[in-house]
């Protein structure tokens, strides 16, 4: 960087209150690092663009492409003859998403498709397979109707060609099923002696970039949950959950459930492998549910409630274990440091395309 | 325009008569070379893979020259050469009718396991050897049209390129079935990105892998039968084609290690999984399958190649494929178990397997 260019990055920063300057006349005499933590590091930028900030056209196309493809992921060249961009603009903007890494591309059918990571990081595959297939509109009112239903089971949704009040068609149903068979991240699924085994549909998970790993273990435990329910709900034995949402603020305000059924062991079983939840038998076959009390539990419980009553998730981009290190004192951070879960990372591990194409290689041989 | 097309048809409709495998054009390399482009040592006019329950196939190579120019005994001479090369055990040598053909000759070259022939004497080779399709069945392969559509998919598809050349060439330059089936999952695996069920020559192409990769599959299914004929135990039958498919222990093993060097996410609970080709149970089953008419699956790859190319003419007759499914009974359901596994293996889209199979199982019930 030459030194023009360091004066105008201080200045900028100081405009945005990340740093605060020393100066003589003109020139820098000192920088104070004031960076905001998380949330407010994305407050302080936000204020800054809406107020002081011009954003150019390539900017303002970025935030328009990546807002698009939270919806669905795209076929390049229909995207840009929806948004009528410039091509090179265009282009540039393609690039600059893919090395900046909030875009990817990916090649199906013969078609380019362009994803969002953050909305669409696991199946990318299937869902550009598909998107290449049938078309983005398709896989985006899925996805409102998952957002409206999340956690409706599979079967009822292929039986009735319905996802709760909304039809669906045979290629969405078939996007379903790939999921839940060639998925790489599965959906939960339960299995009952009187309905078999069942997948419970979501949309799709945060990716890593927007769900730190304890959030992500959370989120699952919540699907889980929310699964349990909506097998009461819809394929029961005898008595049908008539309320989800009642079941859920039982759940999360009394951590039990009060009336044991017999058909408790099998719609609970998966809680109880995830450590949320576990049986207390009270006699003649009957079993009462009590949710370990943890944090965890009582945040995965809160996500479960906010899923099924259709609310945005809640301070998930958050990563709490993150932002107590950046607060807290060195003791702390050597903690985590040694922590298992970060000891396991120490080799970066390659990207999937890149595994494949490895394992290609060695598939092929040399003779 | 390919060169002598009236000699090339006539071996062309012989080989599909006899239920031979042909392969048209096959550019033959050097097994060894030092530069970076590869240099062509010569072609072959028409190859037929004769079905052989001993060895698998053997290589019927046939020479056409309709031209005036060179002497017969020293076009004899080459092919020996050639056959030579490529371990054929039988050569055929076209002859324009105007060419004199000394007696003397001819029993020379039959001392070489080749025979020479006029162009009119043909038919009465063909005659007297059974060398003919009866009356008013066609068949989709012994179209020469079909051949030239093929060889030009990558004029309309240059991404495609390098599966025609490996299905007139590479192909058939492996030394081995085990690096030929490697090598066919490998290649389809790479371009299963541009691959487009929508589009007829695409699927023709995925049908001629299938094919490709029966041819190579028998063979190998072969050396186990001799070997083992039916082993009784999965694990047995497992690691004996998986030590087969890499060449050996040494080689798999020094494979294993490689791939074991790529740094990859750790998945179900730290457990690594040893090499094996992509969907490998289904690979084991596949192989089981063929072990029951080791015999019958040598024809395979001709019924596979026979419905895929109804795909080149859009004709979609299926006439001739179910005359040899009536004859070797298993050869359909063969191809539709290679089919799926290749689907699945290879990544590409669903549709391609499905129209297979229920192509196949047409086929089959028709008899």
């Amino acid at each position: 960087m030459t030194v023009p260019e360091v004066k105008s990055t201080m200045t900028l920063l100081a405009d945005i209150e990340f740093v605060r300057l020393t100066q003589e006349g003109k020139t820098i005499k000192e920088v104070l690092p004031t960076v905001p933590y998380y949330d407010d590091l994305y407050n302080g930028l936000e204020e800054y663009m809406n107020t002081e900030l011009d954003v150019n056209e390539t900017e303002k196309l970025a935030l328009t492409i990546v807002a698009r493809l939270a919806k669905a992921p795209e076929k390049i060249d229909k995207l840009q003859n929806d948004l009528g961009a410039e091509p090179k603009l265009f282009r540039r903007n393609m690039e600059i998403g893919q090395k900046g890494n909030f875009l990817i591309q990916r090649r199906c059918r013969g078609r380019d498709i362009i994803i969002n990571p953050n909305y669409f990081a696991e199946n990318a595959d299937i869902f550009a397979d598909h998107v290449s297939a049938t078309g983005a509109k398709s896989v985006d009112a899925l996805l409102q109707g998952l957002r409206q239903y999340q956690g409706w089971p599979l079967s009822l949704i292929e039986k009735n060609a319905k996802l709760g009040k909304i039809e669906v068609k045979a290629e969405q149903i078939s996007l379903l099923k790939r999921l839940a068979q060639d998925g790489i991240v599965k959906p939960p699924s339960i299995e009952t002696a009187h309905a078999g085994v069942n997948y419970f549909m979501f949309t799709p998970t945060p990716s890593k970039v927007h769900l730190s790993p304890t959030k992500k273990d959370i989120y699952e435990k919540a699907m889980a949950i929310v699964a349990a329910i909506r097998q009461g709900q819809l394929l029961p034995k005898k008595i049908a959950i008539r309320s989800p949402g009642a079941v859920l603020y039982t759940l999360k305000t009394q951590l039990r459930l009060g009336k044991p059924t017999t058909e408790f062991q099998h719609q609970y079983k998966n809680l109880v492998h995830l450590r949320i939840g576990r049986f207390i038998n009270v006699g003649s076959g009957f079993y009462e549910f009590r949710i370990i009390d943890t944090q965890a539990n009582r945040e995965a419980l809160d996500i479960a409630y906010s899923l099924v009553s259709g609310e945005q998730i809640p301070e998930l981009s958050i990563d709490d274990e993150a932002r107590e290190a950046l607060q807290c004192d060195q003791d702390y951070i050597e903690s985590i440091i040694s922590a298992a879960t970060l000891r396991q990372r120490e080799t970066v591990p390659l990207s999937e395309e890149q595994i494949e194409e490895c394992d290609s290689l060695i598939l092929r041989g040399l003779k | 325009m390919m060169k002598d097309r009236a000699q090339k048809a006539s071996a062309l409709r012989y080989i599909v008569a006899k239920r031979w495998f042909p392969q048209l054009e096959i550019d033959v390399l050097p097994k060894i070379s030092t530069t970076t482009k590869n240099k062509l040592i010569t072609d072959i006019d028409v190859l037929g893979s004769v079905p052989d329950e001993f060895l698998g196939y053997r290589a019927f190579l046939f020479d056409c020259k309709s031209g005036q120019r060179e002497s017969p005994i020293n076009r004899t001479l080459w092919l020996r050469g050639l056959m030579d090369r490529v371990h054929a055990t039988r050569g055929l040598l076209i002859l324009s009718d105007r060419k004199d053909i000394q007696r003397d000759h001819r029993i020379s070259a039959a001392e070489l396991d080749i025979s020479i022939v006029k162009q009119d004497e043909f038919g009465i080779l063909a005659n007297a050897t059974d060398g003919f399709l009866p009356v008013g069945v066609s068949s989709s392969v012994a179209e020469l049209d079909n051949w030239e559509i093929f060889f030009s998919i990558p004029e309309r598809f240059p991404k495609l390129e390098e599966m025609v050349t490996f299905s007139r060439s590479a192909f058939w330059m492996c030394e081995s079935p085990a690096e030929a089936c490697r090598k066919t999952i490998a290649i389809l695996r790479k371009a299963h990105p541009e691959l487009d069920p929508a589009k007829a020559l695409h699927t023709a192409l995925f049908g001629d892998f299938v094919a490709l990769f029966l041819h190579a599959l028998a063979r190998l299914s072969l050396q186990i039968f001799m070997s083992y004929l039916q082993p009784s135990n999965r694990d047995d039958l497992a690691e004996a084609l998986l030590l087969l498919l890499y060449g050996g222990r040494d080689s798999y093993e020094l494979a294993n290690q490689l791939r074991k060097l790529v740094p990859r996410e750790k998945q179900n609970g730290g457990y690594e999984k040893e090499l094996t080709p992509p969907e490998w149970d289904k690979f084991v089953q596949l192989t089981r399958h063929i072990l029951d008419a080791p015999r019958q699956a040598l024809f395979a790859p001709l019924l596979a190649r026979e419905v895929a190319w109804s795909y080149l003419n859009g004709k979609d007759s299926i006439e001739f494929a179910s005359i040899m499914a009536v004859e070797q009974p298993q050869s359909g359901k063969f191809c539709l178990l290679a089919a799926e596994y290749l689907g699945k293996a290879a990544k590409v889209p669903h549709e391609f397997a499905e129209r297979y199979s229920k192509q196949f199982l047409e086929i089959q019930s028709k008899k």
